[in-house]
């Protein structure tokens, strides 16, 4: 640069300094100020982090993000982020970002025993061809397998659910979500025959008491914890009551804060239910035309493998769905044992709370339900979707809110919260679940395989109908070797998992074959064979979907760096590798289409990008497209073929939905300028706000007051409390189901030698297991490692001061971390508390992998550890 | 373990809004001055403020430099308020 | 004004430890390998666990810190002082607001509240009262201390800040 230029930017620059700092400078200074400025541009987008889905605002200027703002015009946020909101441009700029495909090789060839080599994306791709044709060869659609994930964008989603399950013929697609969603999923399920929830973030502004439960909003969902917050500020008559198992900067704002034992939240909610029933403030109009009373197996197990000791005499493990109808007098036979005394005995959380003040405290929760006068939104997320019964709770939620006819109306509410930005609008809503199809249809149902089938123009019985292996039966798989080549897409699944130490040690088999596509190097990366450097949010264009059904979209931005390439193009691109011949032949059980595939135009030699994704119909949806607005799209531009991926594959997907409850608008309305966001379903170009009903959801007749249209599991047999007594089929269309469930204890509870629960979750400044994070300098000072949360009684009996390095061992392994008994979380004696975001403190080492056996979704909230000193490490 | 974060190559300007008390700001502006790169472009006496701005030649390390602003003795604040970096962009 | 693409992105590439400077000078880097031990924000085997260091919350009280600059335009400012014995923040209690939200003028005082946060943007976002806005009270969940932890890595954020308030 010349040195006059220099001169006029030192000068100006200075000048619009001097000039936003409120100078008096004179106009031709002035002027030069605003000339430097030149050149920035805002567009709308959405918030990579959770599940609340907060609208930003993206400048960038000359190819970088320069700055981002919260978005005044979202009603989600209206301008507020939270801490890691604002650094959604600095995620990007972390310095050892991923520009390259790593390769383990030694001598030029792939070699698994190897340091990694960069290759060029065709050597990557070559290598996974070949490995992947290895093991499709010796082990079918069976042996192979994709870890995604819940920030996919909804088009990866897509994509991966096509190639998978239509292209491989495989069902071992299944998400990070799994670990987060899946109890929530399969409550929904089982309730109500239809996912996500009827209410939405506008019930906050409406409600009279907010319960957050399992549920640490002020740092999990910090947004949506400050209107809350707010509601409370401003309107006298509301409540917030916070059940916890230890107290968290939640408790700090609630009027009444419940402590309580893991896992006993089982219990309480059948106090509550109790308690509803005996004041006689069941809702009977309401539960008499909308509702039907459910019971289920009980002796489920813990989703543990089939040879642990803790499963066997388990005999109901392998039906843990199946549930019938009872009667109400069943229901109250159910609750009955449910007394105040009982539970707070077996609840009670605190040791050092008098066990009158924690009665008290459960009273004034269940006449919260109770009050016929006053609305109620229950708010949940981790503490009841990771937990060995977590279908259970999340059901028992919507029981006490069915009871009271507290549902799908305006400030009443049981909301599940989303822990991930896209669980609701990619993994849940298009099913990347190793037993979902789109829209909520199933693998194993042959009418939703039909459709699918004929939407795709795929031959009949392409779609294997053996639901596929959740995540963590796929780590078991790969440790038994009968999963040996795996695809890890967005996630961390390495650091993620519980019982760690088998899955790391599984990855190192000389048989199988990891790739892992990120866009840092974390401890998956470090397991992996082949290593593919990923684009990151707004160096792509997408779309996600939050918790209360919105789905919003943003166009590429800049440029992703090095090699660096999105999510979609890669599984496009993989897609060109593999042919009909290659995966439609016939495999074990699963007969051959080849012949069908012909009749439908395809050949051997056709590629799965022809058949999947470059159709006809998806040629058509060209680039450049209007609503570009002259944003880039380099998976188009990388693809070369001049079609439109995101936009044809979001459409492809959305005629799955439309007419069926979970309809989408156009692609294009999303990108309009008034529009932030959608809440599906969008019908006639309008959002529903509540489902279900009358005077809000299209899809509800009038009349009819509540329609509970759901249509899965919706024809049931008879039964009481234990078992099926008449198993003729009744129809509950409509209807939503209040389950009884018992309480049953955890399968790992402290005992003499192991005396400490262990519960691992987040912290409001990092995100998951911290990859993006803790690369942004300001976000990694706020909270630089993972403590041992712990009362000082329970360091001070084991001899621990505050900042020692203690170890922390369960049967399963030990990791070394340092103590704090004065940090932002107090459990009460008896509990210590780890976050899992940082990769040198491997909490997961020693988790359990436990779950709940409906979900398949693991409980990272409970088992038992002991801690002790460790000697200072140099 | 810790390494040093490397300046793109290429030639980068930094502006700052420093502050100092109105009596030590003459000071301050003279210690100021002769850092190297370094250009005082306006001054509010009575308020104690100054815009002024940093140069850095390729290979430089500005965070280093930003410091030696800040511990400059009488030195309040020293905002960075707009950083150009020639040859940025990936 | 011309911002002339570099070679940034080689170095970008740089993060693989020993690849480094070698591969920003050579046309075509050599294939030099890096082990998985090399990789990562964890420099220690899967299989060993040390403690992690001690790291300290400031301690200076309020009104004997210095300010910390912001890292992007908009992006709230860093909370300097120790915030021992004043938080957390409860329904009640919000004894931030205390210094600074107390109307004071004086530029050596406790920085204030920006009129974005006597604003209801919900309700009534062309007003602008007097007492912080319900959204905002919770002020920990923006504006987050900083530990004396060194950055694990390097971040090449540039930001342009336009408005120094």
């Amino acid at each position: 640069m010349d040195a006059s230029r220099r001169r006029f930017l030192k000068i100006g620059l200075a000048a619009a300094t001097g000039a936003a700092a409120g100078f008096h400078l004179p106009e031709h200074l002035l002027a030069l100020g605003r000339a430097v400025q030149e050149g920035w541009s805002w567009d709308k987008g959405v918030c990579r982090f959770c599940g609340v889905g907060c609208g930003i605002q993206i400048a960038t200027q000359g190819g970088r993000v320069v700055a981002v703002k919260g978005d005044p015009d979202s009603t989600v946020n209206r301008g507020l982020l939270c801490v890691k909101g604002y650094a959604n441009a600095k995620i990007l700029y972390g310095e050892d970002r991923l520009t390259r495909p790593l390769l383990r090789m030694k001598d030029g060839r792939f070699d698994k025993t190897g340091d990694f080599v960069p290759v060029t994306w065709a050597q990557a791709f070559g290598e996974m061809t070949a490995q992947f044709k290895r093991v499709y060869g010796e082990l079918g659609p069976t042996g192979v397998g994709v870890m995604g994930s819940g920030q996919y964008t909804i088009q990866e989603g897509y994509a991966a659910v096509k190639l998978v399950k239509a292209g491989w013929r495989s069902n071992n697609l299944d998400p990070n979500a799994r670990h987060c969603m899946a109890s929530a999923v399969a409550a929904f399920m089982q309730s109500f025959g239809i996912d996500e929830p009827a209410g939405c973030y506008d019930d906050i502004e409406l409600t009279d008491t907010v319960v957050t439960w399992g549920a640490n909003m002020a740092e999990m969902h910090p947004m949506l914890w400050a209107r809350v917050v707010d509601r409370r500020l401003n309107h006298e008559p509301m409540r917030l009551f916070n059940l916890t198992t230890f107290t968290t900067p939640t408790s700090a704002m609630a009027d009444v804060e419940i402590v309580f034992r893991p896992q006993t939240d089982l219990a309480i909610w059948n106090y509550i239910a109790r308690e509803i029933l005996r004041r006689e403030a069941m809702d009977r109009d309401f539960v008499e035309k909308h509702c039907v009373f459910a019971a289920g197996a009980v002796d489920i197990g813990y989703a543990l493998r089939a040879t642990d000791p803790r499963e066997s005499g388990q005999s109901q493990r392998d039906q843990a769905w199946r549930h019938w109808l009872i009667g109400l007098d069943d229901f109250r036979r159910g609750v009955e044992p449910y007394t105040l005394d009982y539970v707070a005995e077996l609840a009670r959380g605190n040791p050092d709370e008098p066990l009158d003040e924690f009665k008290a405290k459960l009273v004034a929760l269940a006449e919260a339900y109770a009050d016929r006068a006053r609305k109620v939104v229950s708010f949940w997320t981790m503490g009841f979707n990771q937990h060995t019964r977590g279908t259970w709770v999340n059901e028992q939620a919507y029981m006490a809110h069915l009871l009271t006819g507290k549902y799908a109306s305006p400030g009443n509410s049981a909301f599940s919260l989303t822990g991930q930005p896209s669980a609701c609008g990619t993994a849940r809503e298009v099913g990347t679940f190793a037993h979902r199809l789109p829209a909520d249809m199933a693998v194993d149902n042959p009418d939703h395989r039909k459709l699918a089938e004929d939407l795709w123009k795929l031959p009949a019985g392409t779609i294997n109908p053996q639901p596929g292996r959740d995540i963590t039966s796929m780590m078991r798989d790969l440790e038994d070797g009968r999963l040996k080549w795996l695809w890890v897409q967005v996630n961390n699944p390495f650091q993620a998992t519980a019982n760690a130490t088998h899955w790391i040690e599984a990855a190192r088999r000389l048989d199988a074959f990891i790739v892992v596509s990120d866009a840092y190097p974390g401890i998956s990366c470090k397991v992996a064979d082949l290593i593919l450097p990923s684009a990151m949010i707004f160096e792509k264009w997408g779309a996600y979907g939050n918790s209360e059904r919105r789905t919003q979209m943003w166009r590429q931005q800049v440029q992703a760096p090095g090699e660096a390439r999105a999510d979609l193009w890669q599984i496009l691109e993989f897609s060109k590798r593999l042919t009909v011949g290659d995966v439609w032949r016939g495999q074990g059980d699963l007969p051959g289409v080849i012949a069908g595939a012909e009749s439908l135009g395809y050949r051997p030699e056709t590629t799965l990008y022809e058949v999947l994704f470059a159709t006809p119909d998806n040629r058509k949806v060209v680039w450049p497209d209007p609503v570009a607005g002259g944003h880039p799209n380099d998976t188009v531009a990388h693809l070369g073929e001049g079609w439109f991926p995101e936009k044809a594959l979001f459409e492809e997907y959305a005629r799955f939905g439309r007419g069926h409850a979970h309809d989408l608008a156009p692609f294009d309305r999303y990108f309009a300028a008034d529009v932030r966001g959608l809440r599906w379903p969008v019908v006639d170009g309008k959002e529903t706000v509540w489902r279900f009903h009358e005077a809000h959801d299209p899809y509800v007749e009038k009349g009819k007051g509540f329609d509970f249209y759901g249509p899965a599991m919706k024809s049931l047999p008879r039964g009481n409390l234990d078992a099926v007594t008449d198993p003729a089929p009744v129809s509950l269309a409509g209807k939503a189901k209040i389950f009884f469930r018992p309480y049953v204890a955890p399968p790992e509870i402290p005992d003499a030698e192991w005396n400490l629960w262990l519960s691992t979750g987040r912290v409001l400044e990092h995100w998951h297991s911290g990859t993006m994070t803790r690369r942004v300098p300001e976000l990694h000072k706020a909270v630089p490692a993972a403590l041992a949360y712990m009362h000082p009684d329970d360091a001070e009996t084991r001899g621990l001061a505050r900042e020692d390095a203690v170890w922390i061992e369960s049967r399963r392994g030990r990791i070394r971390t340092r103590v704090e008994t004065e940090g932002r979380y107090q459990p009460p004696r008896g509990l210590v508390y780890v976050p899992w975001f940082d990769e040198s403190v491997f909490i997961n080492k020693v988790t359990l992998d436990a779950g709940c056996p409906i979900s398949r979704q693991t409980d990272f909230k409970k088992c038992a550890v002991k801690v002790y000193k460790a000697e200072e490490a140099r | 373990m810790r390494r040093s974060v490397p300046t793109p190559p290429g030639y980068s300007i930094a502006s700052l809004l420093v502050r100092a008390t109105p009596a030590t700001l003459p000071d301050v502006l003279d210690r100021l001055s002769g850092l190297p790169g370094v250009d005082v472009h306006h001054v509010e006496q009575e308020a104690g403020r100054a815009v002024l701005t940093l140069e850095t030649e390729g290979g430089g390390d500005d965070a280093a430099r930003l410091d030696d602003i800040r511990r400059t003795p009488g030195v309040l604040t020293a905002e960075l308020v707009y950083h150009y970096v020639e040859g940025a962009g990936h | 004004m011309r911002m002339v693409r570099t070679v940034l992105m080689v170095l970008l590439v740089v993060f693989i430890g020993s690849l480094v400077t070698r591969a920003m000078q050579a046309p075509t880097p050599p294939a030099a390998a890096v082990s998985d031990l090399e990789i990562g924000l964890r420099r220690t085997p899967l299989t060993d666990d040390p403690a992690p260091p001690v790291y300290r919350y400031p301690e200076a009280p309020p009104g004997e810190s210095t300010k910390l600059p912001r890292f992007w335009e908009g992006a709230p400012p860093l909370v300097p002082h120790s915030l021992q014995g004043l938080i957390p923040i409860t329904r009640e209690d919000n004894l931030c607001l205390f210094c600074h939200a107390n109307g004071s003028t004086e530029p050596t005082d406790p920085p204030q509240v920006p009129k974005s946060h006597l604003t209801d943007y919900r309700r009534a976002p062309d007003v602008i009262r007097d007492s912080v806005a319900g959204a905002r009270w919770n002020c920990t969940v923006c504006h987050v201390m900083q530990t004396n932890a060194p950055a694990l890595v390097g971040n090449t954020y540039k930001a342009a800040i336009r408005n120094p308030q």
